[in-house]
């Protein structure tokens, strides 16, 4: 991730260092206060749901404690809670009814209308961002909200990091065009 | 779907560069290029929002997520053991019965009985000696094991 963020008695190299090893409750609370409010933020504008987002938060960080695993740096120690959380996110939408959480392509045009009196041409991005696939919506969010590089995004979604460029063309084009709309 | 000034751009977006500290000839070309104008529009969008979405953030503390999922992990772990144990005990407890049913009480007369009229002649549990000479030492043993196993079992399912 482009935006690492350290504190002001945490240096690169000591978050690089620790790791590399397994995770003792100073190192957990460490990552937590540097990770967090980012992978909350990413819950959020995923799942559109800001209770469900404290939810997923906790249970995202639980997974990842009991994984126990050790990462080869910093980047693939985040890149690993992001894939926890993207898991996450993947089974409550499956859970919740996925209509209900993300309004389908074929409805779009008689959301638009509902979401245009609503908002009355205020530019919405979180209700564009809800008319977008859940795909779309994550590579969007990982790519320009926590500024992560491709290889990152495909290792987090789990997709060739080849095919990220054009799939994330196609999503910001849409993206633009519903903004535009709004 | 290529610009090659893509990355100067959404660069200059995410760093908070944009517009302002970015030199004239890559705002002029940001403004002209289709790809470009949509990376602006969608990366300043999201960027902004997302760094105010972390603003707000009201996460709990590192401190009580750390006990939670401590607290988790051990309560998860007792219930695998519990699991382990009541399997156990309740397989004990079934091998238990069938075996003091096979001892107890002549079973094997009645079985043989049973096929003698019906004819399950196919059907035969072994005939086990109950003189003073021949199982007095078993026959100990599975009545005790007949009257343990019950305890034992109330012991694993019981919640204290």
């Amino acid at each position: 991730m482009r935006f690492l963020v350290t504190t002001a008695d945490t240096t690169l190299a000591e978050i690089e260092e620790a790791a590399r090893l397994p995770m003792d409750e100073d190192a957990f609370r460490s990552f937590y206060d540097r990770t967090s409010r980012s992978v909350w933020a990413y819950l959020s504008r995923l799942t559109g749901d800001r209770q469900l987002a404290d939810d997923l938060l906790q249970e995202t960080y639980y997974r990842f404690c009991r994984a126990g695993a050790t990462h080869e740096n910093e980047t693939h120690r985040r890149n690993s809670l992001f894939l926890i959380a993207t898991n996450l996110v993947r089974d409550s939408v499956r859970r919740k009814q996925f209509s209900e959480l993300i309004p389908l392509e074929t409805d779009m045009h008689h959301i638009d209308h509902r979401a245009a009196e609503r908002t009355e041409g205020r530019t919405d991005l979180a209700k564009a961002m809800k008319q977008l696939k859940p795909a779309q919506r994550a590579l969007i969010t990982l790519a320009y909200g926590q500024g992560a590089s491709h290889a990152e995004i495909a290792e987090i979604l789990g997709l060739k990091s080849a095919s990220i460029k054009s799939l994330l063309f196609r999503a910001r084009r849409r993206l633009a065009q519903l903004l535009e709309r709004s | 779907m290529n610009c090659e000034r893509e990355f100067d751009v959404l660069d200059a977006v995410m760093s908070g560069r944009w517009p302002d500290g970015c030199d004239e000839e890559l705002r002029l070309h940001a403004h002209q290029c289709a790809i470009c104008v949509d990376l602006i529009e969608v990366a300043h969008a999201v960027r902004s929002e997302h760094l105010d979405e972390m603003q707000e953030a009201n996460v709990p503390p590192s401190g009580v997520v750390w006990w939670k999922a401590q607290r988790r992990a051990r309560q998860e772990a007792v219930t695998a053991a519990a699991r382990t144990i009541t399997a156990v005990q309740t397989g004990m407890m079934a091998a238990a019965v069938i075996i003091g049913l096979a001892i107890i009480g002549g079973v094997g007369v009645i079985v043989a009985q049973v096929t003698n009229v019906f004819d399950f002649s196919w059907f035969h549990l072994p005939a086990i000696d109950f003189t003073p000479n021949g199982s007095v030492v078993m026959l100990v043993t599975i009545v005790s094991l007949l009257l343990l196993a019950p305890v034992a079992i109330w012991f694993a399912v019981h919640e204290d």
